[in-house]
């Protein structure tokens, strides 16, 4: 029954998007007022057919209907939740579905902006999005259908399916259930969607770009329409990356949160286009200047997440991200490679349309800084780019295999990085068109000195390693330039109305959230910065063989392994060490790293405890009855990593919510 | 307020820099941990995309122990990484050496950033011969 509601809804999603194109087109075309009334349908049966395919997905797996191909595959009756909520997701075929379940809301909110502004630009972006859709639906009912019929069952996944509902269905008893590490961490199960809204959200302002470029409307109204939902997906994909490294800290055992794997590439590398784009779309609409830059850096960073797509489903590179090889890598190949080349040329042939911006009169000044941000975030892109790819077009060409890794990436990223970080501290406090030296002097020596006395204290009380100072002091730098000049210019308006400058601050968020917002996030990515320099060069870490009641000491801790502990579920079994965590006499907690065997498959779980200086991090390795080993580290000021991180996400989600509250407070007014 | 730097702010800023500075400098550098920085260099060959040092795979393991005994035996670093390329095929070396294969990976991306720094200064506007009035300034 599922495998034909299944099949129903996503028929029924394609058609959708197929009449939305042919309508949205129709409506392009005619010569009169477009009427947008028509579209109205197309969108919900796309939007109902989608939402509908997720809830035939999710309501399969809770009936624990293994004919179900996608279920017998993925799912086992012992999955507890919420993972088996996640598992609709977790696999290949499911994972395009959400893909598709995002598109198709964004297509709704899309339709819904439209719907206020009937104009081509909106419908011509409409229809791009209809033929996005209509891939990935595409794909959903061919070769990444997870509503198969399972026609032959294997012991616990199913052999053979066929792709019509109305075949004899021979399901497992149950299912192995899906990946042993996508169970072991709630993180798991936010991580994917928030990145998939990211990912999927860029979609929008290709949209937009690809609309004004082929029905030739000139001007910045592209811009503005995709500026919320661009600042969406950024604020999102932040999040999406930064809980997917909190996750692979907590559940990968190594005690890292990132490993330039390929894969975690795949969503920085639009990350870095997308930050680009919403940096550079300010100087087009208040300069007029990058015009043609910003149509290169929407159809990039979309380009990017079809290529983040096409990497993760095609075993092209090995990962841990990698789902299977499937036929569906192909397909999404020459779907980048149509998306890329379908684009640019449109871009060439409409090169009358954004040629002629004017010029900079100045490098140092709000536009030039803002530039060299572009430049920086793109060649960081780049070198992003050339190094996950190289060795792969490097043996298909020549037969020799390299490796790329973090040795490679860390060369160019660390100085990559510090440029970034100074331009984020001096550019937001440039003037637009052309600064004066003193103004700026003005704006930013306190803080410089501010930031050089944290320097200073660093060095006496924790490190003088170059790498670590250098960080702290231009981290610093960024936070006090950023605080000092909302300080000033909330003191404006105290003293010209007499209000307190907390409410001048928020009166300052409500007129510029853009800007402010940018501030907050600049704050969270100076934390980050602050955080990876301390981790890369202060982290420690040994092992040790421990009999039950011994003590070992690492990093200033006293470490006594306390004994085994066993413990069976249905879905897993944990075995265990508690290990009691002291410091100079004193028993701070007590630590249970873990090995768990999840349908037969060993995965580590690790154990962290936080203090504010650093996390002490503890993997068991072996288990045997008279001795465990041990895996021992300490990662300083781990938490300021998640902080920083998050913080940069929320500073996008301020940017979008002040507006609302800004519209809000006009129509208050009015 | 002066827009001027003034004596006492510029001379402490310098004070405080150059502290930082010497510290820095002056500073012992720390021991280097010659093992790890091999083996984050290395990977496993039969984890997926995990170096040998972070990898828990008993054969990660066993090429560690190579790499510590070698460094007490007093290889060097070159010598241990080629000993340990060809001991454990599957392995590969995640800091491609500079050569012609990897010509285009070590200096594509100094070539885009020449390229675009030079693009971005073209885009400037030519500086008038005379001095005229400078441009007018917008506060944000």
């Amino acid at each position: 029954m599922f495998s034909v509601l299944g099949t129903v809804a996503t028929w029924t999603a394609l058609t959708g998007s197929g009449w939305l194109i042919w309508r949205g087109v129709a409506l392009i075309r005619s010569e009169q007022d477009p009427d947008i009334a028509s579209l109205r349908t197309p969108v919900r049966m796309l939007v109902g057919g989608a939402v509908g395919a997720m809830v035939v997905l999710e309501a399969a797996i809770f009936a624990n209907d293994f004919t179900v191909s996608y279920v017998a595959d993925n799912h086992s009756l012992f999955t507890p939740f919420p993972f088996d909520v996640a598992t609709a997701w977790a696999a290949l075929e499911g994972s395009v579905v959400l893909w598709a379940l995002v598109l198709a809301l964004f297509i709704w909110a899309t339709h819904r902006g439209v719907a206020r502004e009937p104009d081509r630009l909106g419908i011509g972006a409409l229809v791009t999005l209809g033929i996005i859709a209509l891939f990935f639906f595409g794909l959903v009912a061919t070769v990444a259908n997870p509503f198969e019929v399972c026609v032959e069952a294997a012991a616990s996944s199913c052999a053979a399916a066929s792709p019509f509902p109305w075949a004899t269905a021979s399901g497992p008893f149950n299912g192995a259930g899906p990946n042993p590490l996508l169970q072991n961490h709630l993180l798991m199960v936010v991580h994917p969607p928030l990145l998939y809204v990211g990912f999927v959200g860029l979609s929008v302002p290709f949209a937009y770009a690809m609309s004004a470029l082929a029905i030739g409307v000139p001007g910045t109204d592209w811009l503005r329409r995709s500026r919320r939902p661009t600042l969406l997906a950024w604020s999102f994909l932040t999040l999406g990356i930064v809980l997917g490294g909190w996750w692979a800290y907590e559940v990968l055992g190594w005690g890292g949160y990132r490993a330039w794997d390929p894969v975690e590439n795949a969503s920085l590398m639009p990350w870095l286009v997308a930050t680009a784009f919403l940096h550079s779309a300010r100087v087009h609409q208040r300069r007029g200047m990058l015009r043609s830059w910003n149509f290169v850096l929407v159809i990039a960073a979309f380009s990017l997440t079809l290529l983040g797509t096409f990497l993760t489903r095609s075993a092209a590179i090995p990962s841990v991200h990698a789902f299977i090889r499937s036929a569906i890598g192909p397909v999404l190949l020459v779907f980048l490679v149509v998306v890329v080349a379908g684009s640019f040329t449109l871009f060439a042939l409409r090169a009358d349309l954004v040629s002629s911006s004017p010029r900079l009169d100045s490098l140092s000044s709000r536009e030039g800084g803002l530039l060299v941000n572009n430049l920086l975030l793109t060649v960081f892109a780049f070198v992003v780019l050339t190094g996950t790819l190289y060795p792969l077009f490097l043996e298909a060409f020549t037969d020799q295999t390299v490796g790329v890794g973090r040795p490679f990436f860390d060369r160019y990223s660390v100085p990559l990085s510090f440029a970034l970080l100074a331009t984020m501290g001096i550019g937001p406090v440039m003037p637009w068109r052309a600064a004066r030296p003193g103004l700026v002097w003005q704006r930013i020596h306190g803080p410089l000195r501010f930031a050089l006395a944290v320097g200073a204290f660093t060095v006496i009380v924790s490190t003088r390693i170059g790498w670590v100072v250098a960080a702290v002091v231009t981290g610093s730098f960024v936070i006090a330039v950023g605080a000092r000049h909302l300080w000033e210019q909330a003191g404006h308006g105290t003293r010209a109305r007499g209000t307190s400058r907390l409410v001048e601050a928020r009166r300052l968020f409500a007129s510029d959230p853009g800007y402010w917002g940018g501030q907050v996030s600049h704050v969270g990515v100076a934390l980050v910065a602050v955080a990876i320099a301390f981790a890369a060069n202060l982290a420690t870490h040994s092992q040790a063989r421990m009999e039950p009641g011994e003590t070992v000491s690492f990093a200033g801790y006293e470490l006594t392994y306390l004994g085994p502990y066993l413990e069976a579920r249905p879905d897993r079994q944990i075995e265990g060490v508690r290990i009691e965590v002291a410091r100079d006499g004193e028993v701070l907690t007590e630590m249970t790293p873990s090995i768990n065997v999840i349908g037969g498959i060993v995965v580590g779980k690790p154990a962290v405890f936080t203090r504010l200086g650093e996390d002490l991090y503890l993997t068991v390795e072996s288990i045997s009855a008279t001795a465990a080993e041990l895996q021992m580290s300490t990662a300083p000021l781990q938490w300021l990593m998640w902080l920083g991180g998050l913080l940069t996400g929320v500073g996008g989600f301020v940017a979008l919510a002040a507006r609302t509250t800004r519209r809000a407070e006009v129509a208050a007014h009015v | 307020m002066s827009e001027r730097p003034r004596l006492l702010p510029a001379l402490s800023t310098v004070l405080l820099a150059l502290f930082v500075v010497g510290a820095v400098i002056t500073a012992e550098p720390p021991e280097a941990d010659r093992a790890r920085a091999i083996g984050i260099r290395i990977t496993c060959p039969v984890c997926i995309g995990e170096t040998i040092y972070f990898s828990r795979a008993g054969i990660a393991q066993d090429m560690m122990d190579l790499v510590t005994e070698r460094i007490a035996q007093g290889y060097s670093d070159d010598q241990i990484i080629a000993e340990l390329l060809s001991g454990y095929p599957g392995s590969v070396l995640l800091d491609p050496p500079f050569g012609a294969a990897t010509l285009l990976l070590w200096l594509g991306p100094g070539v885009a950033l020449v390229a675009g720094l030079a693009a971005a200064l073209g885009r400037r506007r030519r500086p008038p011969r005379t001095e005229v009035s400078s441009p007018t300034e917008v506060s944000p």
